[in-house]
């Protein structure tokens, strides 16, 4: 072949790679958009005029817009005290998984002791047990609970610790995932690390305390963000567990708020903004961690 | 100092203290775990042999238990319309997935951010998406049938049309859940060395045939596992449709999930709902079996 026909052949090729590029790219802006449209649009909602909520041709962006759904929403619903429900719960939950979960991880990773393997495996377990099976159970576990909330030493009587902070943060205050994630971080570190210590006279639990958990902090991240992501975002068991509206935590405010304030879209699209952007600010401040997470061990619902 | 070797090593003191130590290590996890997550379960294997209004103790009635569940209509409505549900959502999930992965596997501009925009419904909650997609689907003036009615299509019910009420709810939950598995699929797709695709292109294979004869085969292992996975999702699905439906209209949305709850917390019969737990429970163990076995396979390249 001429070197002509070589150069238009490069070119020829060049233009069809990049064409090819150019349709993909335009295929994910496609995606993009539709993906990205609820989104956009529960935020619009929730600033527009209720004289512009349901006319047609829809008005894409809300001009004026108005903050007032956002007062009705704090004004008809106790709205901060869900948030601080729902901090208090994930916050509860988010450390208790921290601390036993990498106190566990650490010691099945680092220490040796009889039946070590069943019980880890006995922990891990636990993983593949569905919420379903456990929570009728557990609903009468937290009502009889002895000594809590008017019961007796049988658990008799009283109300147990239904409808409180214990009710919902016990259950799910060890997860077998955490213990699996934080011993496999363990399993990495150097053991040269905690023999020096020991020589230089520590305890188990100062090594632990003072020189495992420190560099573990890149798998913390990872289990914390999964737990408190988890625990915000939680709605069945405070369904199933609390029932006064002080207790509510947020996606049981906002559910309840959205049965009674029915066709009021723009206050419930406020709402629904407000419990979405906490979270949302957290995920993209701590994006690498939740895609390293789901990437190392498969997504915890 | 008259001591054997042997005996002088299993004397040393820092193994005895570390031993006695791993078990309080573990304890506060272990002890968690076994109140709330395997009492439960064997509570529910109980209860799902007796009649339970949690008002009064349980009354064993045995392998009737079970039995009552095939005279119920509304349970069989329950596991059809779980069947369903899964057939629409576990191939539109993962198909969509597969496309975005591979698409966000080539070197193109913006990767990262239309990486994170996919994956951003996966961290909404449930509840908000729920409330979310109502509002989109609302028949007199959500933004689906005003489209429809631009296109000169006929504006549907939705979530208020028997036909299409569990079809709404599915694609919700598909435009929800897509992100994660993309994600699983984009790091296996990395997971395959390039070296492979350099020796196939030098026996002369062309885009084509990398695709189907070379991509698709590395990625079984990832996509058995993505398979197992959404499959275990879609058989717990319960938000969504206790939100945007209640199980209606005429029971054509109900799941088994759903139904575990309406039994067990709206009628009390806790029986019921165990009964139901039980087998989802045993369901959804064989599934997770089946998926360690996946995900160890998934990990070869």
């Amino acid at each position: 072949m001429t070197r002509e026909e070589d150069k238009t052949k490069r070119t020829n090729k060049n233009i069809f790679v990049l064409s090819v590029k150019l349709s993909l790219w335009l295929l994910l802006l496609f995606f993009g958009v539709l993906v990205a449209w609820p989104f956009f649009w529960t935020v619009t909602t929730g600033i527009k005029l209720n004289s512009m909520m349901y006319v047609y041709p829809p008005q894409l962006i809300p001009y004026p817009a108005t903050f007032d759904h956002y007062l009705y929403v704090f004004r008809k619903a106790p709205f901060a005290l869900y948030f601080c429900n729902t901090g208090i719960y994930a916050g509860s939950r988010l450390i208790l998984n921290l601390f036993l979960c990498s106190l566990a991880g650490y010691a099945f990773a680092r220490m040796e002791f009889q039946g070590k393997n069943v019980l880890f495996i006995f922990a891990v377990a636990t993983m593949m047990i569905p919420y379903q099976v456990r929570y009728i159970p557990l609903y009468v576990i937290m009502k009889r609970w002895p000594l809590a909330g008017g019961n007796d030493i049988l658990g008799r009587g009283g109300m147990g610790f239904l409808d409180s902070f214990p009710g919902l943060i016990l259950p799910e205050m060890a997860a077998g995932f955490g213990i699996f994630l934080m011993r496999q971080f363990f399993l990495t570190l150097p053991r040269e690390l905690e023999d020096a210590a020991r020589i230089d006279g520590c305890s188990e639990f100062g090594i632990y305390w003072r020189i495992a958990l420190p560099l573990s902090k890149a798998a913390l991240a990872v289990l914390g963000l999964f737990t408190f992501q988890g625990a915000w975002n939680d709605f069945v068991w405070p369904l199933i567990v609390t029932n006064s509206q002080k207790m509510y935590i947020l996606q049981l405010g906002l559910q309840r708020f959205q049965d009674l304030q029915y066709y009021e879209w723009g206050p419930v699209m406020a709402a629904t903004s407000t419990a979405v952007i906490p979270l949302l600010l957290v995920f993209l401040f701590g994006q690498k961690f939740f895609i390293r997470g789901i990437a190392l061990g498969g997504v915890k619902g | 100092m008259l001591l054997s070797r042997k005996k002088q090593r299993k004397m040393l003191p820092f193994r005895e203290q570390q031993r006695k130590i791993a078990y309080f290590f573990i304890l506060p996890a272990l002890i968690s775990l076994c109140i709330f997550f395997y009492l439960p379960v064997v509570a529910t294997f109980y209860l799902s042999f007796t009649r339970y209004n949690i008002l009064q103790p349980p009354k064993w009635i045995g392998i009737k238990g079970y039995t009552r569940l095939l005279g119920n209509p509304v349970f069989w409505k329950s596991l059809q319309n779980t069947a369903i549900y899964s057939l629409g959502y576990i191939p539109g999930k993962m198909a969509l997935a597969l496309l975005l992965a591979l698409i966000l596997n080539q070197k193109i501009k913006g990767v990262v951010v239309f990486r994170t925009l996919f994956y951003t419904p996966e961290i909404t909650s449930i509840v908000a998406a729920s409330l979310v997609w109502m509002w989109l689907y609302n028949v007199d003036s959500g933004i689906i049938n005003f489209a429809l009615i631009k296109l000169r299509l006929p504006p549907q019910k939705w979530l208020y049309s028997i036909k299409l009420a569990l079809p709404s709810i599915t694609a919700m939950c598909i435009w929800k859940d897509l992100g994660g598995s993309m994600i699983i699929f984009l790091a296996g797709l990395q997971r395959i060395p390039d070296q492979i695709y350099e020796a196939a292109r030098i026996d002369g294979a062309n885009k084509w045939n990398l695709f189907w004869g070379m991509t698709l085969p590395l990625l079984k292992p990832t996509s058995l596992f993505v398979l197992v996975w959404s499959l275990i999702l879609s058989s717990q699905v319960f938000t969504a449709i206790y939100i945007m439906t209640s199980g209606g209209p005429a029971n054509s949305t109900t799941t088994i999930v759903h139904q575990i709850y309406v039994n067990a917390f709206q009628y009390l019969k806790m029986g019921v709902g165990a009964s139901m737990a039980v087998i989802l429970f045993f369901l959804i163990f064989t599934l997770s079996l089946l998926n360690l076995k996946f995900f160890k396979g998934a990990e070869y390249y």
